[in-house]
C-alpha cells in the first residue's frame, strides 16, 4: 500500500478531466417540454383571434410575440445541451451547465448529505432520469443532473454514497 | 436536580400565554366582522359565532395545555402535543445542535421563557416548548446538554464512570468569560451609526401604511387642519415664483424630518435589539444574550460556526468599529443561525476571529482582483432604466436643463460601482478564503477553507469574451459570491480549494 503525501497543487485540475455529454435524447425531451411548457400561453393569441374582431393588430402582435418568445427559448434550449456536461473523479463530481448564464459547480465527496434519484412522466417516456444531491446548508449548493441514462444515474449514485460513506 | 423522565406539562401560565396568542390572532378576525358585518343582526348567528369564539379563545388554551407533554426516554427528548391531531416528536440527544431561551412580550407579562430546540435540519418553531418556568428552564437546558455530554463520552467509552463525574465537574465549574458587554454610551453608538437610510424607510412605509389612520386621528382633536395647509399642486407647478422660497423650505424641512425620524427608529431599534448585550465564552460555545421587549439568548457551539463577517459604514468608520456577524450553520428557516455582535472594536475582532476560529489570518498567498469597469457597467446599466425614461420625459416637455439630472445620477451610481468594484478582492491564505467587499459601505467575510461545502464558478454570456467570471463559495452557513474576476486566476483558485477540502481531515461542523 502506497501512502504517498499530496499537496493540494499537484491534485490534477478540473480544466484537464473531459466533461461528458448527456444522451442526444435529452435534447429531444427539452424541446418537447418545452413545446409543451409555450402550448398553455397559446390561449392568448387564440382567444383574441376569435373574440376582438375590428383590432385584427391585437391577435397579429401577440401571435408574433408567442412565436419569437418560443423560437428564443428552443434556441437557447438547444444551446444550453451543448454546455452541460459532468466530471466525475476520485473525490469529487463537477456539474457545468447553462448557456447565457454558465455556472460549474463542483461538490467535493466528503461534503455531500445524500443523494436522491427522480424522475417525471415526461423523463419516463424518454427513458431518462435527474439525479439530486444535497450538501449541507441552504439548498444554494445543491446540484440536480438532469438528463441521465437511468443505468448511469444508478451507477453514479452508488459510487457517490460509496465514497461518501468512507468520509463519514 | 430536575427530573423530567415522567411526562411533565409546562407552567400553568402557559394556559394564560396560549390566551394571549388566540386573542392577538382574533383582533383581525374581530375588524374584519366589525366593518363586513353591520347589517347582520340575526341573534341565533351572533350567539353561534360567540360561542365558538370562546371555544377558541378559552377551552382551545387549555386543551393545549393539558395535551403538550415533554419528558427524556433512554436517549430521546419526547415532545407530545395535540388532542384531536396528535403529534409525537421524537429527539435523539445527540442531535441537538444548541437549546436557546427565548422570550417575547407576551412571555415577559408572564414571566415565562420559551425554550427553542435547535437540530440541523428542521424548523426550530417545531421544536419549542413555548411556556415555562425561567428557573425550570435553566434546569432543563443544563439538563439536557449534561445527558448529551453523557452520551458521547459513553460513546467513547474510554472515560470509567468516575471520570464522568470529574468531567462533569469540570464543565459546570469551568470559568465562563465575559467577551463582550454594551454599556449605554455603547447602544447609543450603535443605533447612531445604524443606517439611517434604512430606518427612515422604515418610518416612512409605517407613516405611508397608516396615513389614513393617523389623518383620522388627527382630524378628529385639530378638526380639519389638513384643509388649509392644502397646496394646490398644480398653480405650484405652473407659477413657482407665486410661491417664492416657500417651497425650498418645505423641502428642506421634510428632509430635516425624514433625517431626525430615521434617527430616532434607528435609535430605538437598536436600543430594544441590544439592551443589556452580553456574549459569555463558556468551555466550547458563545452565549449571547440581548433584547429589550423581546429577550433572546442564543448559544452557539464555536465549532459550529461557519462564517464570521465585519460590516462597517462611514459612520462606524469614524468612531473606529464594525458590526461583526456570526453565522452557524443552518438548519432550514432558522432564523437564528446568525447572531450579531455589534460595536467590536479592532481588539475585539482580532479576539473573535481567534477564538472562533483558532488562526489568524496571515499574509495572502493568492489574491483574485476583481474588475472595476465591469461593476461601473453593469450599475451604470442598472440605473439607466430609471435614469433614460426621465430623460426622454424631459426632452418631450422640452425641460432640456432637466436632462442633467438623469444623466448626473447614471454617472454617480457609475462612480460608486468602480469604488465597490476598485475595493473588492477575494483572498485566499493557508486557512481561510476571505472576501473584501464594498466601498463605503464596506464588509470583511472570513471562511475556512475546510468549511466549503461546494464551490461554483458562474458566467454570463456576455462577459465570457471579456474573460471574466464570478465565484461563489457555499458554505453551510451560506453562501457569498464576488463578481466579475478573471476567470484563469478564478479556475486556481476552484481547483485550489476544492482540492484542499478534499484533504481536509477536519470536521467542518
Amino acid at each position: 500500500m502506497t501512502n504517498e503525501q499530496l499537496l493540494s497543487y499537484q491534485l490534477p485540475s478540473i480544466e484537464q478531466s473531459s466533461f461528458e455529454k448527456h444522451p442526444k435524447r435529452f435534447l429531444n425531451k427539452k424541446l418537447v417540454a418545452k413545446l409543451f411548457y409555450f402550448i398553455p400561453s397559446l390561449a392568448g393569441v387564440i382567444i383574441p383571434f376569435f373574440i376582438v374582431e375590428n383590432h385584427p393588430w391585437i391577435w397579429k402582435t401577440t401571435g408574433s410575440v408567442w412565436v419569437l418568445l418560443l423560437i428564443i427559448s428552443i434556441f437557447i434550449s438547444y444551446k444550453e445541451f451543448f454546455v452541460r456536461g459532468y466530471v466525475l473523479r476520485e473525490n469529487d463530481i463537477t456539474y457545468r451547465y447553462g448557456w447565457l448564464f454558465h455556472h460549474q459547480i463542483t461538490i467535493p465527496f466528503n461534503r455531500i448529505q445524500h443523494t436522491e434519484i427522480n424522475h417525471g412522466p415526461i423523463d419516463r417516456y424518454f427513458k431518462l432520469c435527474e439525479l439530486d444531491i444535497y450538501t449541507a446548508g441552504g439548498s444554494s449548493s445543491d446540484l440536480s443532473i438532469s438528463g441521465l441514462d437511468p443505468d448511469k444515474a444508478r451507477f453514479i449514485k452508488e459510487y457517490i454514497s460509496q465514497r461518501t460513506a468512507q468520509h463519514a | 436536580m430536575l427530573d423530567i423522565s415522567q411526562p411533565t406539562r409546562q407552567s400553568k401560565l402557559s394556559i394564560l400565554f396560549y390566551l394571549l396568542k388566540g386573542i392577538k390572532g382574533l383582533i383581525a378576525f374581530v375588524f374584519f366582522a366589525a366593518f363586513s358585518m353591520r347589517s347582520w343582526n340575526s341573534t341565533l348567528g351572533v350567539i353561534a359565532v360567540s360561542a365558538f369564539i370562546i371555544m377558541v379563545t378559552l377551552v382551545g388554551p387549555i386543551v393545549q395545555y393539558w395535551f403538550f407533554k415533554f419528558y427524556v426516554t433512554g436517549d430521546e427528548l419526547i415532545i407530545e402535543k395535540g388532542w384531536i391531531f396528535k403529534k409525537r416528536k421524537a429527539i435523539p440527544l445527540e442531535r441537538i445542535q444548541s437549546i436557546n431561551i427565548t422570550q417575547n412580550i407576551g412571555q415577559r407579562l408572564l414571566g415565562i421563557v420559551a425554550v427553542e430546540i435547535d437540530t440541523a435540519g428542521s424548523k426550530a418553531k417545531e421544536l419549542e416548548i413555548p411556556a415555562l418556568n425561567r428557573h425550570f428552564a435553566i434546569q432543563f437546558k443544563d439538563l439536557l446538554g449534561l445527558k448529551k455530554q453523557h452520551l458521547i463520552i459513553d460513546s467513547n467509552v474510554i472515560e470509567t464512570a468516575d471520570s464522568i463525574v470529574s468531567n462533569n465537574d469540570m464543565t459546570s465549574t469551568i470559568d465562563s468569560k465575559l467577551i463582550l458587554e454594551l454599556s449605554f454610551i455603547d447602544l447609543l453608538k450603535v443605533g447612531i451609526t445604524q443606517n439611517h437610510l434604512r430606518s427612515g424607510g422604515l418610518a416612512i412605509g409605517v407613516i405611508i401604511g397608516f396615513w389614513y389612520k393617523i389623518k383620522d386621528v388627527v382630524e378628529n382633536f385639530f378638526g380639519d387642519i389638513f384643509e388649509s395647509v392644502d397646496v394646490d399642486l398644480e398653480q405650484a407647478v405652473k407659477q413657482p415664483e407665486a410661491f417664492g422660497y416657500s417651497i425650498l423650505v418645505v423641502i428642506l424641512s421634510a428632509v430635516v424630518m425624514f433625517l431626525i425620524a430615521s434617527i430616532v427608529v434607528s435609535l430605538l431599534m437598536s436600543i430594544n435589539k441590544f439592551y443589556d448585550y452580553k456574549m459569555i465564552l463558556k468551555d466550547d460555545h458563545l452565549e449571547v444574550r440581548m433584547g429589550l421587549l423581546n429577550k433572546k439568548e442564543i448559544k452557539i457551539p464555536l465549532s459550529k460556526i461557519q462564517i464570521l463577517e465585519f460590516h462597517s459604514n462611514p459612520l462606524r468608520k469614524l468612531l473606529n468599529f464594525k458590526t461583526a456577524r456570526i453565522y452557524q450553520a443552518q438548519s432550514q428557516n432558522n432564523i437564528i443561525s446568525s447572531v450579531e455582535v455589534p460595536a467590536c472594536h479592532p481588539a475585539l475582532q482580532s479576539q473573535l476571529q481567534h477564538l472562533i476560529f483558532e488562526e489568524s489570518i496571515e499574509q495572502s498567498e493568492k489574491e483574485l482582483l476583481t474588475n472595476p469597469w465591469s461593476h461601473a457597467r453593469l450599475d451604470m446599466y442598472i440605473a439607466s432604466i430609471f435614469g433614460l425614461p426621465l430623460a426622454a420625459m424631459a426632452i418631450f416637455f422640452q425641460y432640456y436643463w432637466a436632462i442633467i439630472i438623469p444623466v448626473c445620477f447614471i454617472i454617480a451610481i457609475g462612480f460608486m460601482g468602480y469604488q465597490y468594484g476598485k475595493n473588492s478582492r477575494v483572498i485566499r491564505d493557508d486557512d481561510f478564503v476571505v472576501f473584501y467587499k464594498g466601498w463605503l459601505f464596506n464588509s470583511v467575510i472570513i471562511s475556512p477553507v475546510y468549511k466549503t461545502q461546494a464551490i461554483e464558478k458562474w458566467r454570463s454570456i456576455f462577459i465570457k469574451k471579456r474573460g471574466e467570471a464570478h465565484l461563489k463559495l457555499h458554505t453551510a452557513g451560506g453562501s457569498r459570491q464576488l463578481k466579475y474576476l478573471i476567470e484563469k486566476e478564478i479556475n486556481v483558485m476552484q481547483n485550489d480549494i476544492n482540492n484542499h477540502v478534499i484533504q481536509s481531515t477536519k470536521n467542518w461542523m
